[in-house]
């Protein structure tokens, strides 16, 4: 027995390490030809984020003569946290490799954010200041509607491992309205983190009216490619975690359907981006609150169930 | 197990080690600042560790000065259990960092300040707070808090040349005045129910707890510099020399925490749930207020004092709801809490240690402490800079640091008392405390990313930042011990929590609460984390070698070089978040515009926003005012006739007669 769950943790393992190193710019890929379909253009090919990543990698790089190790080093240690988070969410539907929580999980994307941060604001530039500035204010609110909502489905499961919240549950109205209302929290944090409209936008070239391209814009060649993947990722993993909550309302049975519905789900979520970045306009900065502020209501709402109902 | 006589041998070590320095700087000149007097003050501190580890390991005792000592009839009486031993270990990594820090630090200040008061002063601190946690009745407590109180005082007047600084040390003097009459209030009435003047023999139950245990909240929340008493924290931490900051604000405030765990939790001495909600509530309060109001500040130093509320207020969170969840029956949501306020003690004792460490090197080497005026000292002091910035990282809880663990902890009880069966307002309360603790987090987020950015990044904005010059080694070795610390306690937290649970257990949760209560993978992460960086180590050294990396200048847009005056400052950081929290401290921009034209060709245009704290305005202010018309009022009955004085006399004489006749 132990033999055949040691095969399949490995398996899992594999499968995880596959789906971080392909699926996020396949992703990226997809939300670009199904914006450019939608606007009635061609849209580049579903592999040009493949091409471009490669051909950032062959580039030199640039680098500001005011920056420090944190200017270099910030790519690196966005990414593994990123990667890290990506190890400990059973985003996919399978067992994650590693028993993560859903409090290390926050705060390792809080990490990425801060490292981010101070790379951006170790150039100098005015960009990179207010860039940061934005960043740190959105997460404000995505941090707690994130935390509240985990928080109520961790004390419905009363563990806060992600195995246990996502574990499937016997479905009921009370579980459909709790995984609706966490998922409006979790999705509406998630387009903030991910940096997508009607939060951020992420094509403009107007620096001052974009958060994360701003962030990044001081990085070239190998760097920049470092930011963007670990941007695409974590769109990814974000996509997922809310589909696993998702698929609480009815739960797949074994581990092949979990697997595939899990795809189905982030492939739907990539639809909803398509749909909103092709008809939706960036809200102003000051508005962006109000926006948000659904979000954490969400999440206080589900509290409120978690705690009437227990 | 060790020795039971081991203590006694340490307290006389650590005696002699805090007393060689303030006697023999008597002989030495009023400038004297030998590293004797720094090696003294490490020595002691690590015979306080030796007591500590031994209180620890088990050995426990309770001792009474011999005769000559006593004050008048009452003797000084002293004991050691885990929990004052914890906290001695607390006092003790701390003062041992500041030892290597002090010698080379005080180098700028001997001129200032007078040098025999301040090594004087600093022995006496550190000598009152491991009497205040050993005191074992109300007398041995208030002397060693009231020499703590003053010898504190001294060290923050210690450079009164500036105006602020004698300001500050007169606040923070009425502060600790004001703290002592709560707790000598709290004792008497203490001791007028029971007739004890020792904690031990206080049991008080139910309504009898609740008077003197709110007295005695006030007095130690002032110290703690609990929301709404922490006004005077952030202007009489900043204004002592830094060691002595992060002495106040890593190890001193936490004394006051210690003497509430004492009072009201393990073996309370005042048992009532109320007092738990009371504290719960206002350390919500103060956790939240103390980060909103971080942020504002352009002081490099005072905003880390604001920071020291906020967690106080996190730690307070975690002791109030063990004392409530205590009575609510829920020994496991207790002892979690408890454990996550205790850790989080050592936790804050060493990262604001460290980060106080680090603002003094940057005033040391720049001359300033105005946000404003800083700028790109990571250029110029890499070490401070990357020790400063992992003490952030750990302030702010993020993983695998000590912050994360003990705020991960106090997580896990706010979750735990949603999961267990009680009303669903206490699971809601719950809940929202998660989120609210959330909250917190990414403010805190947000004002050390602006810290460490606008301190050490980007361009200097003033001549002192540009001259600025790594510190000496001494100075850094300190900081590194503290960032190792950080480190250290992050990734063993989960032997910090079994050394916990050998006495931090409310009665009822089982023996190994906190240990089985720690699953959070953090080995693998540390590995994941620590491959991922090596590997991007490597590539990011292969990068520069093979010449792929050119150095240029910071995009400008084409327009010509930037000038600092282009970067972000302290105050547009923290914009969007001050607009957002605005109707709690009155936010508001003021332009000024001037010149004979002031429409096409304006001479001057000035832009100033403007915080104002209601509750510092509104409240304080007015108290203050009524204080001050009362005492001159008061004060003219002082106008040196015999005959007004005589009165004063005959009509208490008076009064006392009246109340005392009523009583056969």
């Amino acid at each position: 027995m132990s033999g055949v769950t040691g095969v399949s943790m490995l398996l899992s393992v594999l499968l995880y390490l596959l789906h971080i190193a392909i699926a996020p710019l396949f992703l990226v890929g997809l939300v670009r030809k199904g914006k450019g379909l939608l606007q009635r253009r061609q849209g580049p090919s579903v592999l040009q984020p493949f091409h471009d990543m490669a051909k950032l990698f062959r580039k030199d790089e640039t680098v500001s003569g005011t920056t420090t190790w944190a200017f270099r080093w910030a790519p690196v240690i966005g990414l593994s946290t990123i990667f890290s988070a990506a190890l400990m969410a059973p985003w996919i539907g399978l067992r994650s490799p590693i028993p993560g929580d859903f409090l290390l999980f926050v705060y390792l994307l809080a990490l990425g954010k801060f490292s981010a941060g101070i790379g951006a604001m170790d150039t100098g530039s005015a960009f990179g200041g207010f860039a940061t500035s934005r960043e740190v204010a959105i997460s404000l609110q995505t941090e707690a509607a994130m935390i509240l909502a985990f928080a109520a489905l961790a004390v419905h499961a009363h563990s806060s491992s992600f195995a246990a919240m996502l574990s499937p549950i016997r479905p009921s109205l009370h579980v459909t309205v709790l995984a609706l209302l966490v998922v409006i929290a979790l999705a509406l944090a998630a387009v903030a983190e991910m940096s997508r409209m009607p939060v951020d936008d992420p094509t403009t070239h107007l620096e001052l009216t974009m958060v994360h391209e701003a962030l990044i814009l001081e990085y070239s060649g190998p760097s920049l490619a470092l930011m963007e993947y670990s941007t695409a990722l974590k769109t990814l993993l974000l996509l997922g975690l809310v589909g696993q909550v998702a698929l609480l309302v009815a739960p797949p049975q074994s581990a092949l359907p979990a697997y595939l519905f899990s795809l189905g789900v982030i492939l739907a979520g990539a639809v909803a981006l398509v749909i909103a970045e092709s008809t939706l306009v960036k809200l102003r900065w000051r508005r962006i609150p109000n926006l948000l502020s659904f979000g954490v209501t969400a999440g206080v709402l589900a509290c409120l169930l978690v705690a009437v109902r227990g | 197990m060790t020795h039971p006589l081991l203590p006694v041998i340490c307290a006389i070590l650590v005696a002699l080690c805090w007393l060689a320095a303030p006697v023999t700087t008597l002989i030495a000149g009023r400038g004297a600042n030998s590293p004797f007097w720094s090696i003294a003050v490490g020595a002691g501190a690590v015979a306080l560790l030796c007591a500590g580890i031994a209180g620890l390991a088990g050995t426990t005792g309770l001792w009474n000065l011999p005769y000559p000592l006593w004050l008048g009839a009452a003797r000084f009486t002293f004991r050691l259990d885990a929990l004052a031993a914890y906290f001695l270990v607390v006092i003790a990594v701390v003062t041992v960092p500041i030892a290597f820090y002090l010698p080379a630090y005080m180098e700028h200040l001997c001129r200032k300040v007078d040098m025999r008061l301040f090594w004087i002063s600093l022995s006496t601190l550190l000598l009152s707070m491991s009497g205040v946690v050993l005191a074992a009745n109300v007398l041995t407590f208030l002397v060693a808090w009231e020499l703590m109180s003053l010898s504190s005082f001294l060290l923050v007047a210690a450079d009164h040349q500036p105006h602020a600084n004698r300001q500050a040390a007169l606040i923070y003097l009425g502060a600790t005045r004001l703290g002592t009459a709560f707790l000598a209030g709290g004792f008497l009435w203490a001791h007028a129910l029971s007739g004890s003047w020792t904690f031990q023999d206080w049991h008080f139950r139910g309504a009898a707890a609740l008077g003197p245990g709110i007295l005695l909240i006030i007095g130690l929340g002032v110290k703690a510099g609990m929301w709404p008493f922490d006004l005077w924290l952030p202007i009489a931490h900043p204004a002592a020399p830094s060691p002595v900051s992060a002495l106040m604000s890593g190890v001193m405030v936490k004394v006051a925490i210690y003497m509430m765990v004492r009072l009201f939790l393990l073996q309370p001495a005042f048992n009532h749930p109320a007092l738990g909600y009371i504290l719960l509530g206002l350390g919500a309060i103060s956790a939240f207020w103390g980060v909103l109001f971080a942020l504002l500040q352009h002081d490099f130093k005072r905003l880390l004092a604001y920071h020291t509320v906020e967690n106080v207020g996190l730690i307070l969170i975690g002791v109030g709801g063990s004392i409530a969840a205590a009575n609510l029956g829920l020994p496991v949501v207790a002892t979690l809490a408890l454990g996550a306020a205790l850790f989080h003690v050592l936790n804050h004792a060493l990262f604001k240690s460290l980060l106080f460490l680090g603002a003094g090197a940057v005033d040391f080497s720049s001359h300033t402490r105005d946000l404003d005026q800083l700028g790109g000292l990571g250029q110029r002091m890499p070490w401070t800079f990357a020790l400063f910035t992992l003490g952030a990282a750990a302030i702010c809880g993020l993983p695998p640091l000590n912050g994360f663990a003990s705020e991960w902890m106090l997580y896990q009880g706010s979750l735990h008392l949603s999961g267990s069966r009680v009303i669903p307002l206490l699971r809601f309360s719950g809940l929202l405390m998660a989120g609210w603790i959330a909250l917190v987090g990414a403010l805190a987020l947000a004002c050390f990313t602006k810290a460490v950015g606008v301190v050490f990044q980007g361009r200097p904005r003033s001549r002192g930042a540009e001259h600025a010059k790594e510190v000496p080694g001494g100075m850094l070795v300190a900081q590194g011990l503290l960032a190792a610390g950080c480190i250290l306690l992050g990734l063993g937290a989960p032997y910090v929590l079994r050394l916990l649970q050998s006495f931090a257990i409310i009665p009822g949760a089982g023996p190994h609460v906190l240990s089985s209560a720690w699953t959070l993978p953090i080995g693998t992460l540390a590995v994941v984390l620590a491959l991922t960086f090596a590997a991007g180590g490597l590539w990011l050294s292969e990068a520069s070698k093979r010449d792929r990396v050119r150095s240029y200048i910071t995009w400008e847009c084409g327009f010509g070089d930037l000038t600092p005056r282009m970067q972000i400052t302290a105050t547009s950081f923290v914009q969007p978040i001050a607009r957002m929290f605005g109707m709690l401290f009155r936010y508001a921009v003021h332009f000024r515009i001037e010149g004979t034209n002031r429409r096409l060709f304006p001479e001057t245009i000035v832009v100033e926003p403007r915080t104002e704290a209601l509750l510092e305005t509104q409240v304080y202010a007015p108290v203050v005012w009524w204080v001050d018309r009362a005492g001159s009022w008061i004060a003219r009955m002082q106008a040196g006739s015999i005959h007004l004085y005589l009165l004063t006399m005959f009509v208490t004489l008076l009064i006392l007669l009246l109340i005392a006749g009523r009583h056969p």
